[in-house]
């Protein structure tokens, strides 16, 4: 009976997660519209000529980044947006890294002063390039890859700084995009998250996207699939909720004095990313301020994505374990009418169908065939729940792949037969697999604490 | 029963999904050709409006079909962006060959998507003339806010001061996002507009938001004929209007006001302080060189920075500065050193050092610059 029970509770469980989804990709649906006429008629340029334009500092974490790094910043250098300063931070490389940039962007030790808003380890020397570009150098201690921001964070100069990182390949109107935000309501807007793609497959050229074409393996297919509901099916909705969860750390703009007061980034947190965005949230809502974090779904920064199995893994439980402890932090934010949308809504149907998701998962793959065998489950009912759960769930992979049409990516026909075979045979082997991961980083271990090696092939061996 | 429904539920999502994904394939499969498509005709309409403006003449030919292209009117809005001259002249000759006005007018007015409002309002904007003024007054009372920015932009092109009280006056019932962008279009009136809004400002009836916009612009306008009412808001109750005003001074602000920048030198609101420290630096008076060196020992980091600057911009303020960096306030010194380096003061001195033609402070400034290093050395 009890099997029974969990059966069916997992298999309506399951259903109740797709219909949430597909309500949240209807909201999605009618921000990306909104947002389509926003950046259609100029807006872009306006904000380009605009003297009302605030300055931004990109802060770019490196560590032994010595291959890629000087390619990464003179490509950012080219970012299309009137006032922008970049902030490198060597965060105690052991490889050239620090002298690829001096000699690179001739740069010189400068004695500036900066505030030490967020605690760091110790800062060496800080240097400016003299070439005509604002790029300055933060050769420091290591401490990691949150350490390193935060160290930029404080040496940035300007009111508004883009968290990012040296292997991402950032759009050339993304800092622009993002900014609109920005510009549309600067009293209220204290962050702004970008759309992360995977660059797998694409072609690179001088630091830029120049072509966009789909992986041919299958990790990475799945993952493009993965990427597109979460940044285009997922978080337009959640914005236009009040509900931004998360900014991704890959590409986020924080208005600097809020991400100084909020602490910045904490060291060794393995969701940092989550963890700052439910800060902020936190901090101002107990403050009872207005203010609005947005997602800008057409501000695109591509990254690669793992190709192995083995380099997935690490990730995926990276990611659960950071959700585990932001769950631990930030439960007395769940039901709570101060916090908005986020504390009744977006934060206890995170949680509910992003953490709860793999354990009511991995009970249904232990209990359903049980359950079927011992004759506790009607085989024709389970097979309905299991049925509408995958269609709705395919529902879902094409609504969001359908409003990812109208940035034009991935559109030939061969792209788009493999996204079909991706929303097809999702379900069958992959996802199993990433439950059983995430099931993994619930029990711990020496194994599952730190970030792992992410052995990236790098976006200078993609550049063309 | 509930076997019942269930099936049909499922039936009815199989069947959905299979729907959608064939509806996907042909969609992207059409967006693929769509796309390429309108690229071969953005090329043809860029080569072909290139081939008009080389030889300076329209063709005979019929191009009615123009008219009616969106892909057309956006490359038009490009060229009319970067051609002047008689270039612009045959542009125009082309605009009125095709009865493109009448054409987006009518569009403007009729059209019920505020997509088709918006692009023929975009283009309309940029080709009006007198004859459309109505048209574009008209829609800054569009119901889309993308319609009401651009003939806002009509507007400002054809530069009647009287349409700049209604476009302030817009700005009023606005969202903050949307008059920003149209006090972006105030800024494209220029100077015609500068009484409008100093008159507005006058009053005391504009909304904090708005007026604090116009402030603003009137900044950006420039006009030293802003400077009165502006230093006057530099005494306002409220540091949001002070700041606004501190800014805006540093470009609309002549020589009278000069010593009202000073003393906000003092105000107890910081922000207040930095502008006006970056705003002195902008008039370019050696008589700020006494009060911004008593600035750049303040306990704010921007003050300080912002002093530094403008001193190393003023007549004599580089001197100043080499009294600083060689003074006991570390804080202040550092200041003055990095500015000392990024005004390049520090490598002039060092070329005329080593070309042997060195002025009376140049060695005084190296041997600061060493010891600094040193220090950071020591260190």
């Amino acid at each position: 009976m009890i099997l029974a029970i969990a059966s069916i509770a997992v298999l309506v469980y399951s259903a109740l997660i797709q219909v949430q989804i597909l309500v949240v990709n209807l909201l999605s649906g009618i921000q990306l519209r909104r947002n389509r006429l926003a950046t259609r008629f100029g807006r872009l340029e306006d904000l380009l000529s605009s003297d009302l334009a605030p300055p931004v500092s990109i802060i770019v974490p490196a560590y032994n980044e010595e291959a890629g790094i000087v390619e990464a910043v003179r490509s950012m250098t080219m970012l299309r947006y009137p006032r922008f300063e970049i902030v490198v931070v060597n965060d105690g490389s052991k490889d050239g890294t620090l002298e690829a940039l001096i000699g690179r962007f001739r740069m010189q030790p400068v004695t500036m002063p900066h505030r030490n808003e967020i605690t760091t380890a110790p800062i060496r020397q800080v240097y400016r390039s003299t070439l005509p570009v604002s790029v300055t150098l933060v050769d420091k201690e290591n401490g990691g890859r949150a350490d390193a921001l935060n160290a930029g964070t404080n040496v940035a100069r300007s009111p508004y700084v883009l968290l990012t990182d040296a292997d991402v390949v950032l759009d050339g109107e993304c800092l622009l995009r993002v900014m609109r935000h920005v510009v549309e309501d600067r009293v209220r807007t204290v962050a702004v998250g970008g759309n992360v793609r995977p660059v797998n497959g694409c072609t690179v050229k001088s630091g830029r996207v120049t072509e966009t074409r789909l992986a041919t393996g299958w990790l990475e297919l799945v993952q493009v699939l993965e990427y597109i509901r979460s940044f285009i099916g997922s978080r337009p909705g959640w914005s236009r909720l009040r509900g931004m969860v998360l900014i991704s750390g890959a590409f986020g703009l924080y208005r600097r004095d809020v991400l100084a007061e909020a602490g910045g980034l904490t060291k060794g947190h393995l969701g940092e990313d989550l963890d700052l965005t439910m800060r902020i949230h936190r901090m101002l809502s107990d403050r009872g301020e207005d203010y609005r974090i947005v997602y800008a779904p057409d501000a695109v920064a591509w990254t690669e994505v793992p190709s192995t199995r083995k380099v997935l893994r690490t990730q995926r439980i990276r990611w659960h374990r950071g959700l585990m402890r932001a769950t631990a932090d930030f439960w007395p934010m769940l039901g709570r009418p101060r916090y908005g949308s986020l504390g009744m809504v977006a934060w206890p149907a995170f949680l509910a169908f992003e953490f709860l998701a793999p354990i009511v998962e991995f009970v249904g793959y232990l209990a359903l065939p049980w359950a079927l065998l011992t004759g506790h489950l009607d085989p024709e009912m389970a097979l309905l729940l299991i049925g509408l759960a995958l269609s709705i769930g395919m529902i879902n992979s094409l609504v969001a792949l359908f409003m990812d049409e109208a940035f034009g990516y991935f559109d030939r026909p061969l792209d788009a037969a493999k996204l079909l075979l991706v929303v097809l045979a999702e379900n069958f082997g992959i996802r199993q697999q990433t439950v059983l991961w995430r099931i993994r980083a619930l029990f711990g271990g020496k194994s599952t604490r730190g970030w792992g090696d992410m052995q990236r092939r790098g976006v200078a061996n993609l550049t063309g | 029963m509930t076997h019942t429904v269930l099936t049909r539920l499922v039936a009815a999502a199989a069947l959905l999904a299979v729907a959608l994904m064939f509806a996907l394939f042909v969609v992207k499969t059409v967006n693929h050709q769509r796309r390429r498509w309108q690229g071969v005709r953005r090329a043809h309409y860029v080569a072909a409006i290139g081939e008009i403006l080389s030889r300076g003449a329209i063709p005979a030919k019929d191009l009615e079909s123009w008219a009616a292209d969106p892909i057309f009117h956006e490359v038009l809005v490009e060229y009319i962006g970067i051609v002047a001259g008689s270039e612009g002249e045959t542009l125009e000759d082309l605009v009125d060959s095709l009865g493109l006005r009448l054409h987006m007018t009518r569009r403007l007015r009729r059209a019920r998507t505020s997509l088709a409002r918006a692009a023929a309002a975009a283009l309309l904007a940029r080709v009006a003339t007198p004859t459309e003024e109505q048209v574009l007054i008209e829609a800054l009372h569009d119901q889309a806010a993308e319609v009401r920015i651009e003939a806002a932009r009509g507007l400002a092109r054809l530069g009647s001061w009287q349409v700049a009280v209604q476009v302030l006056d817009q700005m009023t019932r606005e969202q903050p996002w949307v008059a920003a962008r149209l006090a972006d279009r105030l800024v494209e009136f220029g100077k015609k507009a500068v009484p409008v809004m100093v008159e507005a400002l006058g009053t005391n009836d504009l909304p904090h938001e708005t007026a604090i916009l116009t402030v603003r612009v009137l900044g950006l306008i420039g006009d030293t004929s802003a400077g009165p009412i502006l230093a006057a808001l530099l005494s306002s109750d409220d540091p949001e209007m002070r700041v606004a005003a501190a800014s805006a001074l540093g470009t609309a602000g002549g020589p009278d006001e000069t010593p009202v920048l000073e003393r906000a030198l003092h105000d107890p609101n910081w922000p207040v302080r930095a502008r006006a420290a970056a705003s002195l630096g902008k008039h370019g008076s050696p008589a700020s060189v006494q009060p911004l060196v008593g600035a750049i020992t303040d306990d704010v980091w921007w003050v300080r920075q912002n002093a530094a600057e403008s001193l190393a911009a003023l007549p004599g303020g580089v001197a100043a500065l080499v009294d600083i960096a060689t003074g006991t306030d570390a804080y202040a010194r550092d200041a003055a050193l990095l500015h000392l380096g990024l005004s390049g003061s520090i490598r002039r001195a060092r070329d005329r050092v080593d070309g042997g033609t060195p002025r009376p402070d140049d060695d005084r400034l190296l041997a600061v610059v060493d010891l600094a290093a040193e220090l950071e050395g020591a260190s």
